[in-house]
């Protein structure tokens, strides 16, 4: 049973929000309109969490693409009084849209604020209904979403190997967001896997959990940026 | 029919049935005015449906405002009644007889607010149902459902036992609705046999229902304690909110002692001596909500962990400095200075000092939910959070709709168990002496009136 | 009170346990059912056949590959295409907010006719028969009475195809004058020119570069082909390579680019020329510079003699004259250090490559300060090279539609006093207005919006009215189809066939195609088709110039001269792109087809043939000057000059100073003690090109780094605005001579203190009205154009910010 896990290299994101829009534009969460952005309720499973330091003119700035985490421990399933949220066999920590309450227990207790809330009755005005993805439900108002790793696609990627009689291979089933990224910084996998190149980077000293100290066992492993030195380019002349 | 209501006028403690038996227009002018609350509360609610949620002042990080801290609030309240009464009763205390029925409709009526805040905090109301159907017991909210349900049951049968001898006298009095207090009083005729059966049975639910009671607040909090997040996830959550609600129990319960005394004439069942031993509880409680208080945001401070600290700072010195100052006077400063002189500690200083510390528990409960939720391990954009109009008219339809329920209450039921304020007259005073007697030294423990 | 355990006891007790096991279990299940009947339905997403179809995004320059998902007849998502040499299968948010274009509520529906004024139009549908022959009607009319040159078409500035035909049409219609919107790349095209002599686009070899140094280039936020320079940007730092290159970023602005760089220098605004050679300088002192390629390629960097036995300045000692280390450093603000330490970087890794000035995709910088950088790469050899600076290799056919005119009138546009390009779409208004050398009869605009994207965009809103007959295709109501008297709705890229070129800075000849993804919405139409359908309507000669039939036809003859070409190959896997390019470098070339049909359907199938060998050190190319060399100091320059003496005080030098001829410092502009602060506009990744406001996706994004989304916001520094008493999020007025605007101020500690910025992007007064939020930035401008190609100064003017 595969654990699926991603890797996000911070060295090669860019921060370009390619990622947020196509996870938008893919699971069919709907734009908030100005007044309820300008209220903090934009609706977006991944974000970009900046973080700046420093003083003119020496700066730092991480820029964090951070989705839901999928915990392996995850303080928000336990806290579900209906069961909304629960953790799948592969690793998956899933949100059953049709049964949750909207009490936003969960929305509390996720220690990374990965949680998102339908504040309104989603709206898709003029024909942004058409584009929206047959596979993914659209959720109505009231009920608590997050990133669920485009678990519609591993279903469809798993009838297609068993269609083909071949069994689940790398990169058959990405995300949204992983397969869109331009510079290549997201990366997919079965972390059980040990040949996977998520479990690799897992393994890499540059890797870290976010919040770790909590024990939520986030599935989601960064790759801290690194630095460049000049060992590693200079060269005699051509 | 003369000689009747003469008769009925020279009964002891009449006055404890006048407002069965008469209503001013007054009680129709203000149960008009808590109506008008009322539904103004319904139409907000009908609005909040239609529209969603969003027409809360609920954002991101801010998911839990007005509504949760209604909810705690309300929960908190309602030790008032089953908690103090069942430990006055189990104490003997005999002070206790004129007030344990107010406290006792006060826990009854406000459990039902605070579910209430709960349910119109939903995102989806109309799933409601799925706590039945899906139920997860891991989850602290579903241990709430559990133990309010249970306290519910508990307060209610605990309300209801020591209403059967009152029941049985209005049904004996022949006034109004008498079929109905004859289906309630359960055949009453005061037998000895029923009266142990009785007493029997109201120790037993005073037993039950303080440790009903203390879960109840106790899961109340670890919703909160059971996260990760800062400032909730502490171990004394829960001790502090069961001192939080019996401390604002009891405040609640003052107030409507209050003004049940001075609507209906009651001075001379709720006396100045009542009022003074339920301040000293306050008294007690303030001291102790206090203690707590101290210690958690101590421990905080000491550990230096930035999480916990940016909470912290928020309320000590940032944007909830007011709120928690406000509360810390309301709650501490200007209850112990009032209760812990006697020549303060009057029925108006009592009040006074009640008033003070709802307002300030009201806020104590804000100032848990909305710092924590508004200052997130991950510093994601802030928003403010300011409750809208819907927030600020549920709250208030809420309390006008249960002074209004509580009004209603004493329209059918007397306020003060008659009952036990007889049993006191009659029996209390020699059982009393002879139990002190049995205290002091050289003298055998008789019961009876040997050494009037 | 025993219970008496009899069968009569026994008997009641299970009857009653029973039925209220059944009571309970019908219970539970009609709460479930009564559960779900009292909850709405959700919304039912209706579903269909899928398809994948290819297309390309026109949202930017670069031209991206995309592959839409359908469902029926909806498109659902976009993606990249996997094998489009550009993109591969990342997009930039742009690219996947297309959808929103496509569906977008405020679209036009069919064609508009302005029965009113220009000042208050009235807008009527009517059919594309009526426009049509009311435009074909109009140019006739002019065409008959001599007036053909007066018809003035401006069209966007991303390559297409269709840009070819709209000038065919011109050319045989008789009109010279076919505009382009500016390009921010249009300093470095100057430089390109006076320093190589070649007009081609430049090119750069990302991935192949060791070190990287960008003079405030918009690099990750929209700058050239955006998600190429990200693909190339994720390859510099992927693990897997080995090694790491560095990329420094030296801009005033602590961006989002500056915050992904290695290295940010924080320099004085406006000073990066002075920057870039006083790191020649120590290049030169310390010995690190290509000898081998100075002697054998360049021109100009020692002192030289003329023809008539002159003496004149080399590069070498104007540097080491004018730009020495500790002058430099206290111009620009950059620590002597830093300078000393960024040249030996740079010097050592080679190959290294330097680019600049000051670009975004819309915003050009200063051609001398790009030239100074572009000096940088010659004094490392970094000039076609891996590595270096490329010039996009040539379609290989020939250019007939890009030649000058022949035509007798001169352009409209004509800026006479630049050395290049010679003209300037800034001059438009005022030609227009002054009737100058002729009097503008028709305007044709294709899905171009000059009165906002530009700084003298009232002056263009002033000189339109004055107009006669103006066409515009436009896909939303904008600021500047407003004024037409005929607006055409255009199709949106999923609906209509596309065809582009190489983007700008990428180096292989490539031509991409893809057939509609989707029918039209609504009355939505190919600009190309109704040019086609003009120029049969106009008749000889111009519809024997233009003989197709639809859009499709004529990339299918365009595709035929592909064919004949021999060589290059249609898009592949990466595998076999390798497998062609050792084939074509031992001068095999093995095709996957065998005829132009093959070509077409395997092109209409995988996006597009490519030449993905590049041929380095055809010095003959890629030098075009007199020297035939790199020329430090522009001959072509002081050739022009000598014939143009006002040139010399136009750039602020005296006549005869060779400096004019040399990469050098252009003067500064000081602040002013009433407008204090310099104003700086930016342009973010999400808005880039000045749009994307209409489209809510990108609005949610537009600024990660403060949280900021869908208004205008503008930058402090935390401590001027301390000084001014702003506090975060209060509105201010930020005024300039020009005009004031009343926007939300943030406090950014990347803001240099004496800078404020906006983003570009905002300000909409007509269209969408989710786009009709904010200020407007380049109305706040001063109008300022430098001398050597009358380019827009964006970074000229002051402004004072105070409280509302």
């Amino acid at each position: 049973m595969p654990r699926w896990g991603m890797a996000i290299d911070l060295a090669k994101c860019t921060a370009c929000q390619a990622c947020i829009v196509a996870c938008q534009s893919e699971n069919n969460v709907p734009c908030v309109p100005p007044e309820e952005a300008a209220r903090g309720r934009i609706l977006s499973w991944i974000n970009i969490l900046p973080e700046l330091e420093g003083e003119y003119p020496r700066l730092t700035m991480r820029l964090m693409p951070i989705p839901c985490l999928h915990c392996d421990s995850p303080p928000c399933i336990l806290v579900c009084p209906v069961g909304a949220t629960g953790i799948n066999p592969e690793g998956i920590v899933r949100q059953t849209f049709s049964r949750c309450i909207g009490c936003r227990y969960c929305t509390n207790a996720c220690p990374y604020t990965r949680r998102v809330f339908n504040w309104y009755k989603p709206e898709f005005p003029g024909e942004f209904s058409q584009a929206l993805n047959p596979d993914v439900s659209v959720r109505p108002t009231g009920v608590v979403e997050k990133c669920t790793l485009c678990h519609h696609r591993l279903l469809q990627a798993r009838e297609e190997a068993r269609a083909a009689d071949r069994p689940l291979a790398e990169g058959d089933y990405v995300p949204a967001c992983v397969e869109v990224c331009p510079a290549g910084a997201m990366y997919f996998g079965d972390l059980d896997d040990p040949a996977s190149s998520v479990a690799e980077l897992a393994r890499s000293p540059r890797a870290f959990r976010l919040l770790e100290e909590l024990g939520t066992h986030p599935k989601v492993i960064y790759l801290a940026q690194g630095e460049w030195s000049s060992g590693t380019t200079e060269s005699t002349s051509r | 029919m003369e000689q009747q209501s003469q008769h009925r006028a020279n009964l002891p403690d009449a006055v404890l049935l006048q407002p069965i038996v008469a209503t001013r227009s007054s009680f129709y002018y203000l149960a008009l005015a808590l109506l008008g609350a009322t539904s103004f509360a319904f139409f907000a609610w009908v609005w909040q449906l239609r529209q969603g949620l969003g027409v809360t002042g609920l954002n991101v990080p801010v998911y839990w405002g007005v509504y949760i801290t209604n909810f705690v609030f309300f929960i908190g309240i309602s030790h008032a009644g089953t908690l103090i009464s069942a430990i006055l009763r189990l104490c003997d205390a005999e002070w206790r007889r004129s007030i344990t029925r107010a406290a006792e409709v006060i826990t009854v009526l406000v459990l039902f607010f605070g579910v209430g805040s709960v349910i119109v905090d939903l995102g989806r109301p109309d799933r409601m149902l799925n706590v039945l159907l899906h139920p997860n017991f891991r989850s602290p909210l579903l241990w709430d459902v559990c133990s309010i349900s249970l306290y519910l049951t508990a307060s209610s049968i605990y309300l209801y036992l020591p209403l059967i001898p009152d029941l049985a006298m209005l049904r004996d009095y022949g006034g109004k609705y008498t079929w109905f207090y004859r289906i309630l009083a359960l055949g009453w005729s005061g037998t000895d046999r029923q009266r142990r059966i009785l007493h029997r049975a109201i120790s037993v639910m005073a037993v039950l229902v303080i440790p009903i009671a203390i879960s109840v607040h106790t899961v109340v909090s670890w919703v909160f304690g059971m996260t990760v997040q800062p400032m909730w996830h502490s171990t004394i959550f829960g001790p502090y909110f069961v001192v939080g609600a019996i401390f604002s129990g009891i405040a609640s319960l003052i107030i409507a002692m209050a003004l049940i005394r001075r609507i209906y004439f009651l001075q001379d069942y709720l006396k100045p001596i009542h009022f003074n031993n339920l301040g000293l509880l306050l008294l007690v409680m303030a001291l102790l909500w206090f203690y707590f208080t101290f210690a958690e945001h101590l421990t905080t401070f000491y550990g230096n962990e930035p999480a916990h600290l940016i909470v912290f700072y928020s309320k000590l010195t940032g944007p909830y400095a007011p709120l928690f100052w406000s509360m810390v006077v309301t709650c501490f400063v200007i209850p112990v200075a009032l209760l812990s002189r006697a020549r303060t500690r009057t029925v108006t200083g009592t009040v006074i000092a009640s008033i003070s510390v709802n307002i300030g528990m009201w806020l104590e409960r804000f100032t848990i939910v909305v710092p924590t939720l508004s200052q997130p391990r991950l510093p994601w954009a802030k928003s403010a959070y300011s409750a809208t109009w819907v927030e600020i008219g549920m709250t208030l339809g809420f309390g006008a709709t249960f002074i209004f329920l509580y009004m209603l209450f004493t329209k059918f039921f007397p306020i003060v168990s008659i009952w036990e304020v007889q049993e006191g007259r009659e029996q209390a005073v020699p059982e009393v002496v002879a139990r002190v007697r049995s205290y002091l030294p050289g003298t055998v423990a008789t019961t009876g009136q040997s050494e009037e | 009170m025993k219970l008496k355990v009899n069968r009569r006891n026994f008997l009641q007790f299970a009857a009653g346990g029973a039925l209220g096991v059944a009571t309970s279990e019908i219970s539970l299940r009609g709460l479930s059912d009564f559960n779900a009947a009292i909850s709405p339905e959700e919304v039912e997403v209706p579903g269909g056949p899928e398809a994948w179809r290819l297309s390309l995004c026109s949202l930017c320059p670069a031209r991206c590959g995309l592959r839409v998902r359908t469902i029926g007849s909806r498109a659902v998502k976009i993606q990249g295409n996997p094998l489009h040499p550009v993109n591969h299968e990342g997009l930039c948010p742009r690219g996947i907010a297309g959808l929103q274009a496509l569906y977008h509520p405020d679209r036009l529906r069919a064609p508009l006719k302005n029965l009113g004024t220009r000042k208050s139009p009235r807008w009527q549908e009517i059919s594309w028969e009526e426009a049509t022959v009311a435009v074909t009607n109009r140019l006739r009319e002019l065409r008959q009475t001599g007036r053909a040159h007066t018809v003035v078409c401006v069209d966007r500035r991303e390559p297409d195809l269709f840009s070819r035909l709209l000038r065919r049409f011109l050319s045989a219609y008789g009109s010279p004058n076919y505009l382009a919107m500016p390009s921010g790349l249009a300093a470095l095209q100057t430089a390109a020119y006076l320093q190589q002599g070649v007009t081609k686009s430049i090119a750069y070899d990302l991935d192949n570069t060791r070190y990287l140094l960008s003079f405030g280039v918009n690099l990750l936020e929209g700058w050239g082909a955006p998600t190429s320079v990200m693909r190339s940007f994720g390859r510099w730092r992927d693990p897997a390579a080995g090694r790491r290159t560095k990329f420094t970023q030296v801009e005033s602005r602590f961006s989002l680019t500056a915050a992904r760089a290695d290295e940010w220098v924080a320099l004085r605004p406006g000073t990066e020329a002075a920057l870039a050679l006083g790191l020649a300088y120590v290049l030169i002192t310390e010995g690190l510079v290509d000898d081998k390629f100075i002697r054998d390629h360049t021109f100009g960097f020692e002192d030289w003699r003329d023809a008539t036995g002159k003496s004149h300045l080399g590069f070498r000692s104007l540097v080491l004259s004018d730009y020495r280390l500790d002058d430099v450093s206290t111009l620009t603000g950059v620590p002597a250090e830093t300078i000393l330490r960024l040249a030996r970087e740079f010097g050592r890794s080679r190959p290294a490559l330097a680019i600049g000035d000051r670009q975004t995709s819309t915003l050009a910088g200063h051609p001398y300060a790009a030239m100074a950088v572009h000096a940088l790469n010659a004094l490392v050899g970094s000039i076609d090279s891996p590595g270096g600076v490329l010039l996009q290799a040539d379609l290989p056919w020939s250019d007939e539609d890009a030649k000058p005119s022949s035509l007798p009138h001169p352009r409209i546009d004509q800026a006479p006093e630049h050395p290049v390009p010679g003209h300037s779409l800034a001059r438009l208004p005022q030609a227009i207005l002054s009737r100058k050398p002729y009097s503008v009869q028709a305007l044709l605009l294709h899905d171009v919006n000059p009165v906002f994207g530009l700084p003298n965009g009232e002056a263009f809103r002033q000189a339109f009215a004055e107009v006669p007959f103006i066409v515009s295709f436009a896909s939303f109501l904008d600021e500047t189809s407003a004024l037409a008297d005929v607006v055409l709705p255009a199709a949106t890229d999923l609906e209509r066939w596309q065809a582009a070129d190489s983007p700008p800075t990428f180096p292989f000849a490539m031509v991409s195609i893809a057939p509609p993804a989707i029918a039209p919405r609504n009355a939505a139409r190919h600009p190309a088709d109704f040019i086609l359908a003009l120029a049969r309507g106009l008749g000889e000669p111009v519809s024997s110039a233009l003989p197709f039939a639809g859009a499709e036809e004529y990339l299918r003859r365009q595709v035929g001269d592909l064919f004949a070409a021999e060589s290059g190959t249609v898009f592949s896997t990466s595998l076999e792109e390798t497998w062609h390019r050792l084939l074509e470098r031992s001068g095999w070339w093995a095709p996957t087809y065998s005829t132009a049909d093959e070509l077409w359907e395997q092109m209409k199938q995988q996006g597009g043939w490519w030449e993905p060998t590049y041929y380095y050190g055809q010095w003959d190319r890629v030098f075009q000057t007199p020297s035939g060399r790199f020329e430090f100091f522009s001959q072509l320059l002081s050739r022009w000059a000598a014939a143009h003496p006002e040139f010399a005080r136009a750039a602020g030098l005296g006549q005869g100073d060779d400096r004019l001829f040399l990469p050098h410092q252009p003067p500064l502009l000081e602040a002013s003690p009433e407008y204090p602060l310099l104003l700086l506009p930016v342009e973010v990744l999400p808005l880039a090109g000045g749009h994307g406001a209409h489209l809510p996706y990108l609005q949610q994004i537009a600024g990660p780094h403060l949280f900021a989304h869908w208004d205008s916001w503008m930058e402090i520094h935390p401590e001027t605005a301390h000084r001014l008493g702003i506090a975060d999020g209060d509105r201010v007025w930020v005024e300039s001579p020009r005009s004031r605007a009343q926007v939300r101020a943030r406090l950014y500690a990347g803001a240099r203190p004496d800078v404020v910025h906006l983003p570009l992007g905002y300000g909409h007064t007509e269209g969408s009205p989710w786009g009709r939020r904010g200020v407007n930035p380049l109305h706040l401008l001063e109008e300022r154009y430098e001398p050597l190609a009358g380019i827009a100064q964006t970074d000229r003017t002051y402004v004072k910010v105070y409280r509302t």
